[in-house]
């Protein structure tokens, strides 16, 4: 058995597109499920239990499923109830759903992490709610939200290949399609597994970079500092 | 102890007729206070019955369910009453945001900004709220910084300082916005007795620029120390009001006395152990 890198050569095209049709709807679903969190989050976290009985039963009932379920739930189910719409569109919104779920639980978490009485100090010194939020919670939301978002936007880009299953021509569908042709699929899954690689990757660098530049510097000191990072292992070889 | 205090003059801060409660249990019952520009008012009294709350309704943090509050004689929030909301000197759809700068809040846990510096903490409620730009309030936090005595920890975090340095800076984060009142809820509570004094002298300083001081303390050498006048709170009444010396060494209430003997037993003098 051989890798042959002509059949790569020669239908590069349509991995390409494939490829940036699955950066396009990942980054769109990450979007759409980051905003979609807000509102469960808020709702989650409102003091009163009917308000927070919609938001734990669409978590707990998207979590509890497969999300191949899911997407054949609104890819199929949804034209009894309305128009039948585009697969891409239907994947796209299922895939942020998906994600939603669980960044309304990390926002919830981070919310609820924050040290007590800082919206209101912040309204104490004549910032209004909006204004407390801006340059009070955010900012200090964002160093505990980085790392568990990015994990699930991973795992929102590695699951957009389940899209291929209602035809959206996605990088795993562009995949099939070109293994079907020429039965090669080695060659074929390798190069795909990569692509997913390289963009699961980038995402992952620039989180980081990203955490670094928000990166609260602790009292306990640089050593504690290094171990409750990622850097505490050295570079990598 | 009332150098500075100037009580001829126009209060400062007027409370008429505060009420607050909750869930039907009220709190704050009919309170109504008036502090001077220079004067520090304490207030005395057990642990629930109004003090906190009643510093809170003051500022607006929990809004009054009836009365009114003024500063310099201006309305702080519009009048209420059972009977719904009066709006005396008040623009309808008003936000009280626009106002809070004008009764700087000291919390009893302080709640710095953990995510910015001191310099931050101290800057930024200046800029937003009164939109100062940036020079000016850097260089109004140094100057309040070095005053306060901590301008070289200007570039460290809140968590890095110790419990009176921080609490310095929550001083110079409500003093930035130069409010003509302040309100201190338990400002010696996390503190050791002898920054205590140190905390009784400063406060007095800042009195002395002509602001209303209102101090919510448990500590009664602290407000003998500190405090021109004494309301000693009861049940969410105010049932004692006069000069600090007075109040604490000739009490006319009852329920002032026994608060009082409480906290100051009067213990025999220690017998040497044998």
């Amino acid at each position: 058995m051989s890798f042959d890198p002509a059949i790569l050569i020669d239908n590069w095209p349509v991995l390409a597109r494939g490829f940036a049709v699955t950066v396009m709807l990942s980054a769109l679903a990450i979007v759409l499920g980051f905003v979609m969190a807000i509102p469960i989050a808020a709702l989650k976290l409102a003091r009163h239990p009917m308000l927070r009985l919609p938001a734990a039963l669409l978590i707990e009932v998207v979590r509890g499923m497969p999300f191949l379920v899911l997407l054949y739930l609104l890819h199929f189910g949804l034209p009894f109830f309305g128009p039948r719409l585009p697969a891409t569109v239907t994947g796209t919104f299922a895939l942020g759903l998906f994600g939603a779920v669980y960044f309304a639980e990390v926002i919830r978490a981070a919310v609820l992490a924050l040290p007590r009485g800082q919206m209101e100090s912040g309204r104490a010194v004549g910032m209004t709610r909006l204004q407390s939020v801006r340059h009070i919670i955010a900012p200090q939301l964002v160093p505990g939200l980085l790392p568990p978002s990015t994990n699930i936007a991973q795992m929102l880009i590695k699951e957009s290949a389940v899209l291929s299953s209602i035809t959206v021509p996605e990088l795993t569908y562009s995949a099939l399609l070109v293994q079907g042709q020429t039965f090669s699929p080695v060659e074929v899954f390798v190069a795909t597994g990569t692509l997913y690689w390289v963009l699961s990757h980038a995402l992952a660098t620039a989180s980081t970079r990203g955490s670094r530049r928000h990166a609260r510097r602790r009292p306990q000191g640089r050593i504690a500092d290094r171990f409750l990072s990622l850097d505490a292992f050295g570079p990598r070889p | 102890m009332s150098g500075a205090a100037q009580p001829d003059a126009a209060p400062a801060l007027e409370v008429i007729g505060l009420r607050k409660s909750f869930a039907g249990r009220p709190v704050v019952d009919d309170v109504s206070l008036s502090v001077a520009p220079g004067e520090v008012l304490g207030i005395i009294g057990r642990s629930g019955c109004g003090k906190t709350t009643l510093l809170r309704a003051i500022a607006h943090l929990d809004p009054p369910d009836d009365g009114f509050v003024r500063v310099g004689g201006h309305a702080f929030g519009p009048e209420v009453s059972p009977a719904g909301v009066v709006r005396r000197g008040w623009r309808r759809g008003r936000d009280i945001s626009r106002e809070r700068h004008r009764i700087g809040f000291v919390f009893q846990q302080l709640h710095l900004w953990p995510h910015l510096d001191v310099l931050g903490n101290v800057t930024r409620a200046q800029s937003v709220v009164l939109s100062r730009p940036a020079p000016v309030a850097t260089e109004r936090a140094r100057a309040l910084l070095a005053r306060l005595g901590i301008a070289d920890r200007a570039a460290m975090r809140p968590a890095e300082l110790s419990g009176g340095q921080q609490q310095r800076v929550a001083i110079a984060r409500a003093l930035a916005l130069d409010p003509p009142v302040l309100l201190f809820d338990e400002p010696t509570s996390a503190l050791d007795p002898e920054l205590t004094g140190e905390v009784a002298a400063l406060l007095r300083t800042i009195a002395g620029e002509g602001r209303a001081l209102v101090v919510v303390s448990h500590s009664l050498g602290f407000v003998r120390r500190l405090c021109d006048r004494l309301a000693f709170l009861d049940g969410g009444h105010v049932v004692e009001e006069g000069p600090a010396a007075r109040l604490l060494d000739a009490p006319r209430d009852p329920r002032l006395a026994r608060f009082l003997a409480a906290l100051a037993p009067p213990f025999p003098s220690p017998q040497p152990a044998r």
